[in-house]
């Protein structure tokens, strides 16, 4: 039989869109063409599989050869069509019969000696495999880890072309079955009670975390900052397991899923270095689009250190991804859209030499500087960010103590019960948490108490609160209230939502 | 526009050519009058006498009196001097007071009673809420609020004044033409309508730092008393506490966190004794006014 068809799946973010790959061998001079838009690293695959398939032992078809990958309009990337193309060549040239080949997903990449390496982005593929129908699927043993997370596709990884075919004509396995399936595993080395002192600093935590609030720390070089933020992922709430597949995917396609861990419940935490370009940060790439910081980050937290001396490209970026929970690229070869929900947690110093604190006397700035230093981070950023604390140093009592801070599962245990109180109240609506309560809620069905409320509009009247400032703080409220359990926030917590927001203790 | 007097016409061009501030030049002025000194600058009387005499004296034949008043027209800006009615008698009791002064708003107010406050251009939001609300309370008692143009506290006095509908004045360290920062541009328009803007140099002259620690001196004397809200280690609000001092006002700082560094200067200030502790605007009233007068304020 001189015509084959092999099913794989080509990435567009994070989505998969299923690819007949056809091969055509008839008389004529040797002539291999490859159709349906390939990159680079496709186009390469020609000699790859070649190599490999001489390598294994089969022999390359000395005629015409025509690959065509459909649709054709889909532009294709990356190497992890080698497999198909091969196990399509060997039907083509009657090594193996189409009918076993039928309904089954090929994944892999070729090395000249016929090893079947890793491929990035195999979760997704086979997310993908299962919604279209597919149950079966062959793939790079280096992969079988992430496979097992799919339960509707059953995956057999293996190590070499000649494996595969052996597989493919008689059944037969390699050795050293496959990776178990595993669990999802919630593990953290670091503890809030690590953190020395810091009172404040951890209650703006635990209320970021309950409401889903993004924060600024500033504070002097050395108080704890990177600390506290590294700690946010372990008094979150984990990750549900099918919130966890969503993540490891997203890793998956970035290629750093054994970083992470393959199925993790901690949500993630991702800090880009402050000279980190807007492509690193949102994602990019020219042909293929990988997904950037903002994206490894989703469902966990992005935390950036000295914010302010990052390009103000780059912060900016951020403002997207912060408001819809998406973030879309456009590049020539297509739009890709990778989801990108995240809390937001910067640092900074309080000026350029990081030691206008205290008394301020050995501080080098001028005037001009220090102010300056924190107008970097713009405006429409900052009006983002909910909360606001100056991390100071700690004293010598709280380094020196013995009884350590609260730990992560007693601040966490709060956390789960406070967002469950949410969830219960906004069971009707589309938002879950109280970062997400509209306007015109905040000032229906959502108001705080009556004292509260007449303590906020003579903020608002005196011009010390703007109407933004105002549902920012009544939001914050909730969560406030929600941690003590009060049923509506009353005005001592909206005063302490005020300070969080204002950075200062305001008299009660 | 109606005619300058002789010695109102005589200040305006000594304001154009004598940088303010100089105990000599004012010397001169107080003792001879204005154009007997400018006359004899003309006539090259100082020349040698001193240092800064020459350039002066050189300036000073380049200067047209017509050029001045059209710049003063042009910037819908009046000329005040000690001959105006309005002229604040109250800077008479500096050293060295301005030869007059240029204004655009309400020149009335500069009698009225009034409070400087002034602080860090760096402010933390405690030091604006509190500029804020002593600007608001003097605004509610009728006091008019003093301060000048730049970032940070002396724009939030200007706001609390505003926001509770009162009287604020600026007195700017640059022409009110060249007013600085440009960033608050907005609120110099604003203080224009329901305030007043001042300033001791012509519409055209650009911003030059040292020329805002000499206004110091005049933020300083037109008020009952000063308030410094948050000052650093080294602030230029510490200047304005000094010359007050000097002239017997009311000097009041309030207090910060000691671990907060926008507030050491204003800390300095109370452990010297150079300022009283202030926390709130009944402790001002009570600094301000006669005995008998604070019990019926309070």
């Amino acid at each position: 039989m001189a015509l084959a068809r092999i099913r794989t799946l080509a990435l567009v973010g994070l989505e998969g869109h299923v690819i007949d790959i056809e091969v055509d061998i008839s008389d004529g001079l040797p002539v291999y063409t490859l159709l349906g838009l390939p990159d680079t690293a496709l186009s390469e695959s020609r000699d790859r599989v070649r190599s490999a398939m001489v390598n294994s032992g089969f022999t390359w078809p000395n005629r015409r050869v025509t690959v065509s990958l459909s649709p054709a309009w889909l532009p294709k990337k990356g190497s992890n069509f080698d497999l198909p193309i091969a196990i399509a060549l060997l039907v083509a040239t009657g090594e193996i019969a189409q009918e076993k080949c039928d309904g089954i997903i090929f994944v892999g990449e070729l090395g000249l000696d016929g090893a079947l390496r890793f491929v990035r982005g195999v979760l997704p593929i086979l997310l993908s495999a299962s919604k279209a129908g597919f149950d079966r699927s062959i793939i790079p043993r280096a992969n079988s880890q992430e496979a097992t997370l799919v339960d509707a596709v059953t995956s057999i990884s293996c190590s070499s072309l000649a494996t595969v075919v052996q597989l493919l004509l008689t059944g037969e396995r390699e050795e050293a079955g496959d990776a178990t399936a595993i669990n999802i595993s919630d593990e953290s080395t670091m503890d809030l009670s690590d953190v020395a002192g810091q009172k404040s600093a951890r209650y703006a935590l635990e209320i970021a975390a309950i409401g889903g609030h993004h924060v600024l720390f500033i504070g002097p070089p050395g108080t704890g900052k990177t600390m506290l933020a590294e700690r946010m992922p372990t008094i979150l709430p984990p990750l549900s397991r099918e919130l966890a597949v969503e993540v490891s995917a997203i890793h998956s396609v970035a290629g750093v899923l054994h970083e992470r861990g393959v199925l993790s419940a901690t949500p993630p935490f991702i800090s880009p270095h402050h000279s980190t370009t807007a492509p690193a940060m949102v994602g990019g790439g020219v042909h293929v689009v990988r997904p950037g910081a903002v994206s490894l980050a989703h469902e966990g937290i992005l935390f950036v250190d000295e914010a302010p001396e990052c390009s103000p490209g780059v912060l900016d970026s951020l403002r997207q991804p912060l408001e819809s929970g998406t973030v879309t690229i456009s590049r020539s070869s297509g739009t890709t859209t990778y989801p990108a929900n995240f809390l937001l947690i910067l640092a900074a110093n309080p000026c350029p030499c990081g030691r206008y604190s205290g008394r301020g006397r050995s501080c080098s700035c001028s005037s001009v500087q220090i102010r300056r230093y924190l107008q970097k981070l713009s405006g429409p950023l900052l009006d983002r960010i909910d909360i606001r604390t100056l991390v100071e140093v700690p004293t010598r009592a709280e380094m020196s103590s013995e009884v350590h801070g609260e730990s992560s599962a007693d601040v966490r245990h709060r956390v789960i019960q406070a967002r469950a109180t949410a969830k219960a109240r906004f069971s009707t609506h589309s938002w879950q948490i109280n970062s997400r309560i509209p306007p015109s809620e905040l000032r229906g069905r959502y108001r705080a108490e009556k004292s509260a409320m007449a303590f906020l509009h003579s903020e608002l009247d005196s011009e010390r609160l703007s109407a933004r400032g105002f549902h920012k703080v009544l939001r914050l409220a909730w969560s406030v209230a929600d941690q003590v359990g009060h049923s509506i926030p009353t005005r001592d917590d909206v005063i302490t939502a005020y300070s969080l927001r204002e950075g200062m203790e305001l008299l009660r | 526009m109606t005619a300058l007097s002789i010695d109102a016409s005589a200040r305006l061009t000594l304001m154009a050519c004598i940088e303010g501030g100089s105990p000599f030049w004012t010397d001169e002025v107080a003792n001879y009058g204005a154009p007997l000194v400018l006359s004899n600058l003309r006539s090259n009387f100082y020349t040698g006498k001193k240092n800064s005499a020459d350039r002066i004296t050189e300036y000073v034949q380049t200067l047209d009196l017509l050029q001045l008043e059209q710049e003063l027209a042009d910037a819908h800006a009046q000329l005040l001097t000690p001959e105006s009615e309005a002229w604040p008698a109250q800077l008479e009791d500096l050293a060295n007071p301005p030869f007059g002064l240029i204004y655009r708003g309400d020149v009335s107010l500069l009698r009225s009673e009034s409070i400087s406050i002034v602080g860090s251009r760096n402010p933390t939001s405690y030091g604006v809420r509190i500029a804020n609300e002593f600007a608001s309370g003097l605004a509610d008692r009728e006091w008019t609020v003093i301060s000048g143009g730049a970032y940070g506290i002396d724009t939030s006095a200007h706001q609390g004044a505003l926001a509770a509908e009162g009287r604020t004045i600026a007195v700017l360290g640059s022409g009110l033409n060249q007013r600085y920062p440009a960033g608050n541009e907005r609120l110099f328009k604003d203080i224009e309508l329901h305030g007043l803007l001042i300033s001791e140099v012509l519409p055209n002259v650009h911003a030059h730092p040292a020329r805002f620690l000499i206004r110091n001196r005049i933020i300083a004397s037109l008020s009952r008393g000063t308030i410094v809200v948050e000052a650093a280690y080294r602030s230029g609000s510490l200047r304005t506490a000094r010359d007050a001092a000097e002239i017997f006002r009311v000097v009041m700082a309030t207090p910060g966190s000691i671990t907060s560094p926008a507030s050491d200067g204003s800390h300095k200030l109370i452990a010297n004794r150079e300022a009283e502790l202030v926390t709130s605007i009944d402790d001002v009233m009570e600094l301000v006014l006669p005995l008998d007068d604070a019990r019926m304020a309070t």
